[in-house]
């Protein structure tokens, strides 16, 4: 047992004499030049992370910003526009009965018709159109419709069909004024007069 | 009148707080550089414990610093910074080790480990006592082998080596003793003459 101490006592003697080897002088000056290395390594990764975050904020940002614009421009232009909107080519043809200085006639609106036409025409009873609606949406270009010209032809439409409004001045004046026109006068015409010829024969140049 | 007082609190916050930032990371620098004066020493002995190369100490030494420092404000107090530079130089020693013997067998080279020429007979013996030591040693289980390195530096103790390995004392004393015994079992007939 002594020598067991004894031998553990000279191990350690030995142990700690073979660990007892100092680094080189320089190592400390090393160490810290490779940690200001890497310093400066983060310090750059840094920046380049932050210059990083701050061009993707100012995308989104400005993606952000076009977004809002936009949907803003979107709800201001939710107000009815003056302009006309577009509806698909149409031709209708809508058959009124309405009483007249001749009877029963027909009024016929057309509205449509392959020009931005919008138009009244009469027709006798017996030559009544069957009201139709004719869509050539795709093979024709689409026509301009102002909703407030529409709103005005079915606010007209209806008026008529409910007596509210009457179309007799209106077709009064459709009718062919008489106009007084000028006695026909004589016409006084002077007589032609066609000089001789000269010289000798007919058609022979002198 | 509201612009006033709101700049002068905006001063008043705004100020201390850059000198704070440089304080605070003057601080650690400082506290850095002096955890590198105290522990570069204990770190290469230990690279040098599983090396036994000085430049493949250092570098393993330098190494371990560098990821001490990436790890630094989790490590600025001291006993756990030499704790932690300890377990991390004895891992990266370990595998330096590893892939230098997987580079020598690859190469069918062999460590030179004949003594110096023009030496005396005592300094031959002497290294070949050394060599016989190390040899021991490293047939050591890693476990055992890192508690006698580490008691061999710098004169720790058993509490010492416990709190660096983050061990109880009593299991480093048995792993000690162990150790020992081994130790005693291969060298006894080197140490008794």
């Amino acid at each position: 047992m002594r020598d067991d101490e004894m031998i553990d006592v000279a191990l350690d003697e030995e142990i700690a004499q073979a660990l007892s080897v100092d680094p080189s002088p320089e190592l400390v000056s090393r160490i810290r030049r490779r940690v200001e290395t890497e310093r400066v390594s983060n310090l750059w990764a840094a920046s380049w992370l932050s210059w990083t975050l701050a061009a993707s904020g100012a995308v989104v940002a400005g993606a952000m910003a076009f977004a809002v614009a936009r949907h803003g421009g979107a709800a201001a232009g939710s107000v009815p526009p003056l302009v006309a909107h577009t509806i698909p080519y149409a031709t209708v043809d809508l058959a009124l009965e309405v009483p007249s200085w001749r009877g029963a006639t027909v009024l016929v609106v057309r509205v449509g018709g392959g020009t931005r036409d919008t138009g009244l025409a009469f027709a006798p009873a017996s030559a009544r159109p069957e009201p139709r609606a004719t869509s050539r949406a795709g093979s024709r270009p689409e026509i301009l419709v102002d909703p407030r010209e529409a709103r005005a032809f079915r606010s007209l439409i209806d008026g008529v069909r409910s007596g509210r409004l009457d179309l007799t001045g209106l077709l009064d004046a459709t009718k062919p004024a008489v106009m007084d026109l000028e006695p026909i006068r004589d016409i006084d015409i002077a007589p032609i007069e066609w000089p001789p010829l000269i010289g000798g024969e007919q058609g022979v140049p002198r | 009148m509201l612009d006033d007082a709101w700049l002068a609190l905006m001063h008043e916050h705004a100020v201390p707080l850059p000198v704070g930032l440089v304080s605070r990371d003057s601080d650690l620098a400082q506290e850095f550089e002096a955890r590198l004066i105290e522990s570069s020493t204990l770190a290469f002995r230990i690279a040098f414990a599983v090396l036994r190369h000085r430049e493949d100490a250092e570098d393993v030494a330098q190494e371990a610093f560098t990821k001490a420092y990436r790890h630094f404000r989790q490590l600025r107090e001291r006993d756990r910074f030499r704790a932690w530079l300890v377990r991390t130089t004895w891992r990266l020693a370990m595998d330096r080790r590893r892939s230098d013997r997987r580079r020598i067998n690859r190469e069918g080279a062999s460590v030179d480990l004949r003594p110096p020429e023009h030496t005396t007979v005592d300094q031959i013996a002497a290294h070949e006592r050394a060599d016989r030591l190390w040899h021991a040693i490293d047939a050591l289980p890693d476990k055992l082998r890192v508690v006698v390195v580490l008691s061999g530096i710098q004169g720790h103790d058993l509490r010492e080596v416990g709190a660096l390995l983050g061990l109880a004392e009593g299991t480093v004393k048995s792993r000690m003793f162990a150790a020992r015994r081994r130790l005693r079992e291969q060298l006894q007939c080197v140490m008794t003459k």
